[in-house]
């Protein structure tokens, strides 16, 4: 017995979601692969410069915004259904939360693809901050506005299961997996009320002509009070699988169910008052508004640690119950051949880099060292391109086979794709973040550093340029491999009742020892709702003072 | 050495449903992977403790680094 027996309407649900996910990343990661050689002037014979940024816009929305919320759509479905034992409670509801999903995607994803097709009106080349000046179809605004609103419906979906749950179980504790996914849905609400303002309320009307002026700064503040908190909402589930899941794969136990409760405590409440750190070079915020995100992004540090501290001595626990010693020694002894754990310990790794680069990109007066150069990619590929989408992938190869009721197959294959991803991202990631320190910029089709003298401050641009495009080729080799076992697995795999080992031991220091007041949601999140209030409200409200549609100037130039 | 059966979390999981014959047998001890069970008790995370020394050491080190970079090797870049 394995989930997919137990739990038959919720697996079918989940295994929607991974399908849709896994596509979104096939093509979104081909587009990545393109862009490498294009940029470094390797190959450009695929697209023309013109068309990279429609590539460079597909392969953002499709990998940051759709294979991730697709895919922590099945995850949260997988961890709620089995950790509070129910099925969604209405399937229509939920298969109506699915589909509207899907159908945002498809509109978004055919307006971004009709600018490959010569003449086409339809394109969407905005890139995946998609605020003005740049404009795409109405439809690629209304297709995100409903991903938007499924999501919420599968919030929605998590919360009604959840209070179902607690009408038997009035006293007890919430399920860690349980608790983990409806503390990230919390945060979600929180900034995608921004979002939605900006696309449904600003964005819509504009691209239907309705309305010609747009205060610039506007959509721009409101995108971002959304798009750093978006990368929470990637992160948590990776924490999410890092806490509940990669303890056990290292032979362990979770070392405390309090310590992951208080970090998605303090993700609630930090994750969106912070977004005005993308926002250090824009004129028209004060600098004590920058100064107060800057202090929050750097709390922010604080679970990030707390995250370092938890799962590296969860993992320390599992190696020495397989008989590790020493300080270093018992690092061996943790399964290096299990693709699983592989992926999201190599995943957490280039995370603990990524952490040095989003310090720099956090300080207000360094960042404008990096600030709109590669070096912000370099960042968010050791980020959301490898912390998150490593660990997803690795975790696929022991969650599927619990969905599909297979077996993994091609294990050597999956296997070497955790380290080929982390040898392709390591050249990759860090010439960029050199070239970066050198000002080279991003969202660039032909950064040219040839014909004349630039000496970049470490390494040549040359090297750099083939570090990126090597790197990008081993990226698309790894990515090559996943979709070829998991695809192969899925079809294919031995059919068995127990397809994997999938118990989750309870944690060393249990839910016994977990101060009450971290379940109590109400006060949390009205807590979060303050202090965005102290954040936003002044400067939202000095934009919007002279007529939401009544600013002085254009959002574009005129 | 003191053995705690601990409830589960996911106790109508898979797990705890094929193994009902024998409920007394901890993870660990159903687990041919593990050599020995540590409880918290005796848990001492000194290779975290070490791994995080040496993590907050690379930082330093790059911050160091950084400092060169934006003020110390460089013209200022603007007015160059």
């Amino acid at each position: 017995m394995t989930f997919l027996h137990q739990y038959p309407k919720a697996a079918k649900v989940a295994k929607a979601n991974f399908i849709v996910a896994f596509i979104a990343l096939a093509i979104g990661g081909l587009f990545g692969f393109i862009q490498a050689l294009h940029r470094t002037d390797v190959f450009r014979g695929f697209f023309n410069s013109g068309e990279y940024y429609t590539l460079l816009t597909g392969h953002g929305v499709l990998l940051a915004l759709i294979f991730t919320t697709f895919f922590i759509a099945g995850l949260f479905v997988w961890g709620v259904t089995r950790s509070l034992d129910r099925e969604p409670e209405n399937m229509t509801f939920t298969w109506s939360w699915f589909w509207l999903m899907t159908i945002g995607l498809i509109m978004t994803a055919v307006t971004i693809l009709g600018g490959l097709v010569p003449d086409s009106s339809i394109r969407a080349a905005v890139l995946y901050t998609f605020y003005p000046p740049l404009q795409a179809h109405p439809a690629f605004y209304i297709g995100l506005a409903l991903v938007i609103v499924a999501s919420w419906m599968a919030g929605a979906d998590w919360f009604w299961s959840y209070n179902k749950w607690r009408k038997n179980h009035p006293d007890e504790r919430i399920p860690i997996l349980t608790f983990m996914a409806l503390f990230t849905m919390m945060m979600w609400y929180v900034c995608t009320i921004g979002v939605a303002v900006e696309v449904v309320g600003l964005l819509i009307p504009w691209s239907l002509g309705w309305v010609t002026e747009i205060e610039p700064l506007l959509p721009r503040t409101l995108f971002w009070y959304f798009g750093h908190a978006v990368v929470y909402f990637w992160l948590l589930p990776a924490y999410y699988v890092w806490y509940a899941i990669l303890p056990k794969l290292s032979g362990g136990r979770l070392f405390s169910d309090a310590m992951t409760r208080i970090v998605f405590v303090i993700f609630l409440l930090l994750s969106t008052p912070v977004g005005y750190h993308h926002q250090y070079a824009d004129p028209g915020i004060s600098v004590g508004f920058k100064f107060y995100a800057m202090a929050t992004t750097m709390l922010l540090l604080l679970p990030s640690l707390m995250t370092l501290f938890t799962v590296v001595a969860s993992m320390e626990h599992g190696a020495r119950q397989r008989g590790g010693k020493g300080y270093l020694k018992w690092i061996g002894k943790l399964p290096w051949d299990s693709p699983a754990f592989v992926g999201c310990a190599l995943a957490g790794i280039m995370f603990a880099a990524g952490g040095f680069s989003g310090m720099i990109n956090a300080s207000m007066n360094i960042n404008l060292l990096i600030h709109n150069t590669i070096w912000v990619p370099g960042h968010f590929h050791l980020t959301v391109g490898t912390a998150v989408a490593l660990t997803f992938m690795a975790i696929s190869y022991w969650l599927i086979p619990q969905l599909t009721g297979r077996k993994l197959k091609f294990k050597t294959l999956a296997l070497i794709q955790p380290y080929a991803w982390f040898l392709g991202m390591t050249l990759m990631s860090n010439a960029m973040h050199r070239a970066g320190l050198a000002g080279v910029p991003r969202r660039t089709a032909e950064p040219q550093y040839s014909g004349f003298e630039f000496e970049p401050i470490f390494g040549t641009m040359a090297e750099m340029d083939w570090q990126i495009a090597i790197g990008g080729t081993i990226l698309t080799i790894s990515l090559i491999l996943f979709l070829w076992v998991i695809t192969a697995s899925w079809m294919g795999g031995e059919k068995s009742d127990r397809p994997v080992d999938d118990y989750i031991p309870e944690p060393l220091s249990g839910a016994e020892h977990t101060p009450k007041i971290l379940d109590n949601m109400k006060l949390w999140f009205a807590l979060a709702i303050i202090l965005v209030l102290l954040a936003y409200s002044f400067p939202l409200w000095e934009m919007i003072s002279d007529g939401i549609f009544e600013p002085g100037a254009l959002p574009r130039p005129s | 050495m003191l053995i705690i059966n601990m409830p589960d979390e996911t106790s109508h999981s898979t797990d705890a449903n094929s193994n009902s014959t024998e409920p007394a047998k901890s993870w660990e001890q159903r687990n041919p992977e593990i050599e020995r069970e540590i409880t918290i008790d005796e848990y001492q995370p000194t290779g975290t403790l070490t791994l995080t020394l040496l993590y907050f050491a690379i930082v330093v080190l790059m911050w160091i680094f950084m400092y060169f970079v934006e003020f110390a090797g460089n013209a200022p870049s603007i007015i160059d």
